[in-house]
């Protein structure tokens, strides 16, 4: 695994702010924009509290990327969770299943430039964010 | 009564209590923080409570939760708590999460919270 990139393991909650620590010193080394780190980091850090309220473990990879001139940080958040049954249904703004805050889906992606995400009920969830700047 | 420990850095200034929060908001930080403003204020008596948000660079809307916990509590004892110099990134973040941070009081200094309780 090169320097530009990190894979780290979340377990408990304190695990959420080592990501998030590491996506901002990441979002350093390349120099992206103060205002572009702090969405970045805000979206990593809501997707990985996922993991810990749905998942109870799970991995997030962070990898400096480039397009053209522009530098730009790729997170990949992947668990083997109860994965989402509906996914069109999460995405839609203001809804949770369990009465809580919900997965926070929605604003995770207009946090970021990039929003892909896959599940199996029952096997896991990956969600990957792209953000440039 | 004595004067409880504060390993968290409060700080009164007149009649208000100033939290200077730092890094990022997990559970133990404001469980820790939670305790330390609630045995102040049963000790001090300030008549408010500023929470100085410099030094937080990223929140999401657990972490406000986490926060609104803590300000509703402050307020049961009759401390009502001003939020102060909320950094762009974290103001921008919470907007585009589509947070509620109705219950918040926030002000754009720590100056401008303190003319707040005036």
């Amino acid at each position: 695994m090169s320097a530009r990139e990190k894979r780290l393991r979340i377990i408990r909650s304190s695990d959420i702010h080592v990501v998030v620590m590491a996506v901002q010193e990441m979002a350093k080394q390349i120099g992206m924009n103060t205002g572009a780190s702090a969405a970045l980091s805000t979206a990593v850090s809501e997707l990985s509290t996922n993991i810990i309220k749905y998942a109870k473990s799970g991995i997030v990879t962070t990898r400096a990327v480039r397009n053209r001139d522009q530098p730009g940080i790729e997170v990949l958040v992947q668990n083997h969770g109860p994965g989402i049954e509906d996914i069109e249904l999460a995405m839609i703004d203001n809804v949770s299943t369990s009465g809580t805050l919900g997965l926070g889906l929605p604003g995770a992606k207009r946090l970021v430039d990039e929003f892909e995400i896959s599940s199996q009920t029952g096997k896991r969830t990956r969600v990957r964010v792209v953000k440039w700047g | 009564m004595s004067e409880p420990e504060t390993p968290i850095d409060l700080q009164q200034v007149g009649n208000i209590l100033l939290v200077p929060l730092q890094g990022l908001v997990h559970d133990e930080l404001m469980n820790d923080l939670c305790n330390e403003v609630l045995a102040y204020l049963q000790y001090k008596r300030p008549e408010g409570v500023i929470l100085n948000m410099a030094g937080i660079e990223v929140l999401d809307r657990h972490d406000l939760e986490r926060l609104k916990t803590m300000v509703e509590s402050v307020a049961l004892m009759g401390a009502p708590v001003v939020l102060a110099e909320v950094r762009p990134g974290v103001a921008a973040g919470l907007t585009m999460l589509d947070a509620d941070y109705s219950w918040v009081i926030a002000k754009r200094t720590v100056e401008l919270a303190m003319a707040h309780f005036q």
